[in-house]
């Protein structure tokens, strides 16, 4: 049979696909209606079931009935998740167990599992993919943030093998994302590529960081840290709170306590946002808030930025902490890759540059794409291997090697060092110098190689190689 | 990788006959995970599998 592989996206608010076109570029797929990214939901309502798009077009009408951020979910007990069950969420109970969605369907109550949710969601992707391909999918490589546990991962193993996907590999997302910028994945015998990046993920739910370094094409994870109150979703709810007092302004109605009007101001305000990030004005129109009364005003960029200027101040502290936690300065980092709707926002971009003055920012991927073309990526490197020979080269005793702790170099006539072998570098390593001939037709050379880039340079610490 | 200076002369110390001299081990490395994507991992992989160094696995 063909191989045909793809790389799904399967984020907790949207999801998407990717493969290897023929002239060699990666491709998200786009569905009938040339969306490419499929929202992460599954809702119910009469007879029918909905998901992606479908799902989240009736969410503000049914909202008992769609089912959203299950992703979070996976792998979870009953007892440690903390969901909202209010006028505006679906109920949910425990089924053996595990948390479980309790929805209204073909006049009858059905209980739905997270697993199971998570399957009708993939069965869609693989849906959509094999439609927009015209064959068969034979395999694929998923994404998982740096916090799912082996647990999390196996769970959505087994969902998406319900779904009828045959997964490859299962990968982090700050990994895929470097892989779609080609991050540091051309080493040549001149240039070894050693360089570290801060991958800075906003996504709907959550802002997501990581220190990532590349040596001879490589890459090591060194540092990560999320933070759950830092996602897009944040700063529509600002944008929320200030419609709604706006709102009260006009018509003297607190809509504060009203959940459903507040879903529907949310709608309308993520909108906003996002045409924020590409003019200056933007209007936001929310139809029938309260008491059939409607909303309509145009918010400025400078308005939004203000509002959310805590939630950009909290983004810069993260990424302080994080090359704290590293031991790293700002300078240490090479390149700063963007991946993540919300880092299309403008002042998300340019509160950066307090940190990093002139670290070059790569936004050549579609940031919400990043994710799924490095799991084509992957995909397609593996695609004619066999099952046993990728799961045997994902083990430990292959995937945990040991690093050097400091650079190796030597020392120029200067007394600079000059670094051969860098920190965090896997061994065992080869790396291959020239160096220039002190003096016509010599036979032999002395140099010493020493470690440590910041220690002066102890007359004992020599390593004399000829 | 072209390094543009010249080696210093070796210490008065230093004595031609011997192929090198070790004054200090390397600190220990500390053992991490690393990411099992792109080629250059699947080339580590294949040499870990078969036991083979950087020369072999370039044959
Ligand atoms: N142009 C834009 N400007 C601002 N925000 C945007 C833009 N496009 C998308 N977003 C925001 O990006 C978020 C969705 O990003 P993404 O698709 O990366 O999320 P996700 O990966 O599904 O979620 P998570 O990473 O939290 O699991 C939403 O909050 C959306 O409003
Ligand atoms: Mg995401």
């Amino acid at each position: 049979m063909e191989t045909v592989v793809i790389g799904i996206n399967f984020g907790s608010t949207n999801s998407s696909i990717a493969v290897l076109a023929p002239n060699g570029h990666f491709n998200v797929i786009a569905n009938a209606d040339g969306e490419r990214m499929i929202p992460s939901a599954v809702g119910f309502q009469g007879d029918e079931e909905f998901c992606g798009t479908q799902a989240l077009q009736q969410a503000v009408r049914n909202p008992k009935n769609t089912l959203e951020g299950f992703r979070k979910l996976i792998g979870k007990k009953f007892e440690e998740v903390k969901v909202p069950s209010d006028a505006t969420h679906p109920d949910m109970v425990s089924k053996d167990g595990l948390p479980a969605y309790k929805v209204s369907f073909k006049d009858q109550e059905h209980i739905f599992t997270v697993p199971e949710v998570v399957t009708k969601q993939l069965k869609h992707i693989l849906e959509e993919a094999e439609t927009y391909l015209g064959s068969k999918v034979t395999g694929a490589v998923l994404a998982v943030p740096t916090y799912f546990t082996e647990h999390q991962r196996e769970v959505l193993t087994s969902s998406a093998t319900a779904a009828g996907i045959n997964v490859l590999q299962i990968i982090q997302e700050p990994v895929a994302a470097a892989l779609a910028y080609n991050f540091g994945q051309n080493p040549t015998k001149g240039d070894a590529q050693d360089k570290t990046a801060l991958i800075l993920d906003m996504g709907a739910s959550s802002f997501d960081v990581t220190v990532l370094s590349v040596r001879s094409g490589i890459y090591t994870i060194l540092e990560t840290a999320h933070d759950e109150s830092l996602g897009g979703s944040s700063f529509d709810d600002e944008l929320v709170k200030f419609i709604a007092a706006e709102f009260k302004k006009k018509t003297k109605l607190d809509v504060t306590g009203n959940k459903k009007a507040l879903l529907k101001i949310k709608t309308s305000a993520e909108i906003t946002k996002k045409n924020l990030s590409r003019t200056p004005g933007a209007p936001c129109s929310v139809e029938s808030v309260a008491e059939g009364m409607d909303f309509h005003a145009t918010i400025n960029r400078l308005r939004f930025e203000l509002m959310s200027n805590k939630l950009f101040a909290k983004c810069n502290e993260l990424i302080e902490h994080i090359l704290e936690k590293a031991d790293l300065t700002a300078g240490a980092i090479d390149e700063i890759l963007l991946v993540g709707g919300a880092t299309r926002m403008p002042k998300f971009q340019s509160k950066l540059r307090d940190i990093f003055p002139e670290t070059p920012m790569r936004l050549d991927q579609e940031s919400d794409e990043a994710i799924a073309v490095g799991c084509a990526a992957q995909a397609s490197l593996i695609a004619g291997f066999e099952k046993e020979d990728i799961v045997a080269s994902t083990k430990e005793n292959i995937t945990v090697t040991p690093h050097t702790v400091k650079p190796i170099g030597v020392v120029g006539s200067k007394g600079e060092f000059i670094t051969i072998v860098p920190n965090h570098t896997p061994l065992p390593v080869k790396r291959v110098f020239e160096f220039g001939q002190a003096e016509q037709g010599q036979q032999e050379v002395y140099f010493a190689l020493y470690e440590g880039e910041q220690d002066a340079l102890p007359e004992k610490k020599e390593k004399v190689e000829k | 990788m072209v390094l543009d200076f010249l080696l210093p002369s070796p210490p008065k110390s230093w004595s031609a006959d011997k192929t090198s001299a070790f004054h200090a081990g390397i600190t220990a490395p500390t053992k991490a995970s690393i990411q099992p994507v792109g080629r250059h991992f699947l080339a580590h992989a294949r040499r870990y599998i078969h036991s083979r160094t950087f020369s072999e696995d370039e044959k």
